[in-house]
């Protein structure tokens, strides 16, 4: 499944197209239909952090190993796109089967310019966490007020 | 024993918090097969490492529990949060004809297998059937 999701600085984030919008609410869906048929959790789910200097998003990317991440930045949106499958036993018989293969991209608008050169992404114990930094020209700059 | 390196550059790298904070409890997704000779069970635990995985068997019920690494949000904003820091917590009755003294588990990717073997003495024998 493809899903596409936007984010901006507010907490209440705003989506800018209709796509997307639909997009977040079919997510929204298929994750409470998977919480109430199976009681599991989704897979790469995703959440973002910043503070005044720099922006770290975490994302839950179980079985996938590095060689199958892939993350962008153009212009203001960082992409991660991620795929896994599974492998079916040669022989044997389900007795239980919820975790799903899948191919995932995603997109976060980021808050502020970022310089890409410092960015630094780690795949963990399926954990991914990229952090970027906000461009030097970019930060607050306090300005001194001279006495006349 | 792996060891948290305190590193000055990243702004937030995940760390595992202690057995004693008090993370909500998710159901992580499982995939359960079995064949004549064992049952596995694989689990995605994103996040959490070989060390923070613990697996009990107590009166035939296997109990997996995971402690992820989580983000200490300190002087940072949440923007976007689509998952809350949570412990993996799942149960499971085991057959009787399972070996619970010899189960093997392995992480790798934050997936979880564990392989159950079965009992020597439970598995199908042929038995012949001599002429009189």
């Amino acid at each position: 499944m493809l899903t596409t999701s936007h984010l901006s600085g507010s907490p209440s984030y705003w989506t800018s197209d209709p796509f997307t919008e639909i997009d977040r609410v079919l997510r929204a869906v298929d994750r409470a239909w998977l919480d109430a048929s199976a009681g599991a959790r989704d897979s790469s789910l995703l959440n973002a952090y910043h503070d005044n200097d720099s922006l770290v998003v975490t994302t839950e990317l179980p079985g996938v190993s590095a060689n199958d991440i892939s993350i962008q930045i153009v212009g203001d949106t960082l992409s991660i796109e991620a795929k896994r499958g599974l492998t079916a036993p040669a022989e044997g018989r389900w007795l239980r089967r919820e975790r799903r293969p899948f191919s995932t991209a995603r997109t976060v608008q980021l808050p502020f310019r970022v310089d890409s050169n410092t960015a630094t992404a780690s795949a963990k114990d399926g954990l991914l966490t990229v952090t970027v930094k906000r461009a030097a020209e970019d930060r607050p700059r306090t300005v001194a007020i001279q006495a006349s | 024993m792996f060891q948290l390196q305190k590193k000055s550059a990243p702004v937030a790298e995940p760390t595992t918090p202690s057995k004693e904070s008090s993370l909500p409890s998710v159901t992580p997704a499982v995939d359960i097969w079995e064949d004549e000779h064992r049952v596995v069970v694989e689990a995605d635990l994103p996040g959490v490492s070989q060390e923070g995985v613990e697996i009990s068997v107590h009166r035939g019920v296997l109990t997996i529990t995971g402690t992820p690494r989580v983000v200490d949000e300190g002087k940072l904003q949440p923007i976007y949060r689509e998952y809350r820091p949570a412990r993996f917590v799942r149960s499971f009755t085991l057959a009787d004809d399972l070996d619970d003294q010899s189960v093997t588990a392995k992480m790798t990717d934050g997936v979880l297998r564990i392989e159950l073997p079965r009992r020597a003495d439970s598995k199908p024998r042929r038995i012949e059937v001599q002429a009189a």
